[in-house]
């Protein structure tokens, strides 16, 4: 049986139907779609191929359920790896094989809020702006009066990258947070709420659950995403705003993730999955049907980006910061197979910095060995 | 011919009670079928499973008690997550088993309009765990939350972080666990509606007064309900799972890393189905020896006799 499953977000449910019969669509509710996934990979009844995230891929890839992807490239005719840019590759790696084709990619902007410049008098950020300007400029914009912050919650990998740090190696061994380099851009963060008093402290951003803050018109800049972009097109009406690159510190930084389809070893159907993944992939097609729903992300495809997406309605000047800022993309449990573990490891070491209750050296000191126990056992 | 009537007779009444008996298996049949495949298998490839090294997706390896050496000797989570359940279990369970009858003695007054109030009482256990649990993210939220509000408003003082707090996150959860305390209040409820008017009659007419019928005739009554309260509150409290799921994450630094949620994440997020197994099987042991311990010791102070 020759089947592709999808999380109901997908755009692939609403695709028009890809030129090939006797193909399956199954598509699953958002919420339990990692349970299928995985459940069905137990069971060995996965499908052909599936909609995964980046750590899924990596997982996957160590358990041998994956076919490798890259002979397959490599043998064909039709597609060449220059199609693609070369982020696309990165998260679809695992020892330097490739197991996954990438259908978008994404990355981190500064969103502001124009008004709020404004009525501050504070000119917009242009061009490389640095984090002692962003800081200064969260300053002017924070009125406590009116529980207005200069800026949300600051993703705290783009420091660290920033700062020339990193939070584990790249080849997925070693936890790198007990540098200076790493610890110290840590604690500016925690910093921007606790000292600063230029975003919000944890107990305040917890009141907005899952809204999102720069909507609320009362957050003057917000590092977010491409998957933002259109809930902000779609809701936002009453306030200007626009998009500006990350603060750069010793070097600018944005964060890459990917969506990606993998195929599933147990496919007995190896050539029309393979055609169909390079669709997905390689094909403007898809990319004009993702487009249409507005799910476009950031195209992988050289193609797709040149036609669909820069330059292109709605907000063609927010499109070009994300386009620049996705140049400087990096990635984070890169080569690590035990994500979540690691992933919880670093969250629970670090939440005492959030609330001041640690400072970043101690926590990252603190929590450093453990990680590193986590990568020493992780699968291999 | 007497002997082959007899003999028909007892052959039918034979059939007819064999029937029944085929009958009653077959109306069982679907619970059986169900609690053999559904529980009694998993539980019993559980067992296996907890001596091996099992991810869901390549083939258990044979560890041996690898897991369980590893879990006791080793696991600095493990002893974290059981200290954490133990705290809450201590704290909470006699705080809801005392909350739950105080109040249940006040909804048992005969007074106008307490079937409204016992509904009040009782309608917070019905709501969805995950709706209490993100109502309660607001009740405590340090800045704008109800309590701290109320805190400083009465006494002057400004409260606690609450769950982003490593001091008062599990704190929070307790005082979170006392919002159903309704349920017990129920049971207790049924209970002191059970107790024979005679008894208090008969304290009446020796000269006792309200303390005197309160210790020495509801109390002893009300033990056996006090004792069910009791056990089922310790199944619980080690069984706690959502409230830290989704308000905590077992967090800040592991404060409210409750046993459930590590096995939850060993299992279904790590893929250590064999580590999870032996969590999963210690969790049962603790349990059903504080089940037991709780039936050896209420011989000492249940009362169970006839009136």
């Amino acid at each position: 049986m020759n089947t592709a499953i999808v999380p109901s977000e997908s755009t692939l449910r609403k695709r028009p139907t890809q030129p090939q019969r006797g193909r399956a669509l199954e598509v699953m509710p958002s919420e339990r779609y990692d349970d299928k996934i995985f459940t069905s990979a137990a069971a060995g009844t996965i499908a052909d191929i599936f909609h995964a995230n980046s750590e899924m891929v990596t997982t996957f890839a160590v358990k041998g359920i994956l076919t490798e992807i890259t002979p397959l490239l490599d043998a064909d005719p039709d597609v060449k790896k220059d199609d693609w840019f070369d982020w696309t590759w990165v998260r679809a790696m695992y020892q330097d094989k490739i197991w996954a084709m990438t259908q978008k990619g994404n990355t981190t902007v500064t969103y502001y809020n124009k008004d709020l410049f404004d009525q501050a008098g504070v000119a917009y950020p242009a061009g490389k702006w640095t984090q002692e300007e962003f800081v200064e400029t969260a300053h002017k914009l924070t009125d406590p009066e009116e529980d207005q912050f200069g800026t949300w919650t600051y993703n705290w990998h783009l420091a660290v990258w920033a700062n020339q740090g990193d939070i584990i190696s790249p080849d997925g061994q070693k936890c790198l947070l007990a540098e200076p380099a790493a610890y110290d851009a840590i604690q500016w963060v925690a910093d921007l709420a606790l000292k600063e008093n230029v975003a919000p402290k944890a107990e305040q951003s917890e009141v907005f659950g899952s809204l999102n803050p720069f909507a609320s018109g009362k957050v003057a800049t917000y590092i977010g995403g491409e998957d933002v972009l259109g809930g902000f097109i779609e809701s936002i009406d009453s306030f200007e705003w626009g998009a500006a690159m990350i603060p750069t510190g010793k070097e600018t930084v944005g964060e890459g993730t990917s969506t990606m389809f993998p195929m599933s070893k147990s496919t007995k159907v190896l050539d029309s999955a393979w055609e169909f993944l390079k669709f997905l992939s390689g094909d403007i097609r898809a990319y004009e049907a993702m487009a249409k729903h507005g799910k476009l992300g950031i195209p992988p495809l050289k193609k797709a980006y040149d036609e669909l997406f820069l330059g292109t309605e709605p907000r063609p000047d927010v499109k070009e910061v994300l386009a620049e800022m996705a140049l400087y993309n990096r990635v984070w449990m890169l080569n690590v197979t035990a994500g979540a573990e690691a992933k919880t490891t670093v969250d629970q070491g670090l939440s005492l910095v959030w609330t001041g209750e640690l400072s970043a050296k101690d926590a990252c000191e603190e929590l450093c060995p453990k990680l590193d126990e986590v990568l020493a056992n992780q699968p291999r | 011919m007497v002997q082959r009537t007899t003999g028909r007779r007892v052959s039918f009444a034979l059939n007819f009670h064999r029937w029944r008996e085929i009958e009653g298996w077959l109306f069982a049949a679907p619970w059986l079928f169900g609690f053999l495949v559904f529980t009694a298998g998993p539980m019993l490839y559980s067992v296996a499973l907890g001596f091996f090294d099992y991810d869901f997706f390549t083939p258990p390896k044979w560890v041996g008690v690898a897991n369980y050496v590893n879990l006791f000797a080793k696991d600095e989570l493990f002893w974290q997550s059981l200290k954490v359940t133990t705290i809450y279990s201590v704290v909470s369970i006699p705080l809801r088993l005392v909350l739950g009858f105080l109040i249940a003695l006040l909804m048992n007054q005969d007074v106008p309009g307490i079937y409204v109030f016992r509904s009040l009482f009782y309608v917070p256990t019905i709501l969805p765990s995950v709706a209490t649990s993100f109502l309660w993210m607001w009740i405590l939220n340090p800045q704008y939350g109800l309590i701290n509000y109320a805190l400083e408003a009465i006494l002057g003082i400004q409260g606690p972080g609450w769950l982003a707090s490593e001091a008062w996150a599990l704190p929070a959860l307790i005082i979170m666990s006392l919002w159903g305390v309704g349920g017990p209040m129920v049971i207790y409820l049924a209970g002191l509606q059970g107790i024979p008017r005679h008894l208090y009659e008969a304290c009446d007419l020796d000269g006792g007064n309200a303390v005197a019928k309160f210790w020495f005739i509801t109390i002893p009554m009300m033990s056996p309900i006090i004792f069910f309260n009791l056990v089922m509150g310790v199944i619980n409290s080690f069984q706690v799972f959502t409230s830290s799921y989704l308000m905590t994450q077992g967090g800040p630094n592991y404060a409210t890393y409750f046993y459930m949620l590590y096995l939850y994440d060993t299992s279904f997020r790590y893929f250590r189905m064999g580590y999870g197994s032996a969590l999963a099987w210690v969790l049962f042991f603790i349990i059903m020896s504080l089940t037991l311990l709780n039936f050896i010791g209420s011989k000492r102070w249940v009362y169970t006799g006839n009136l």
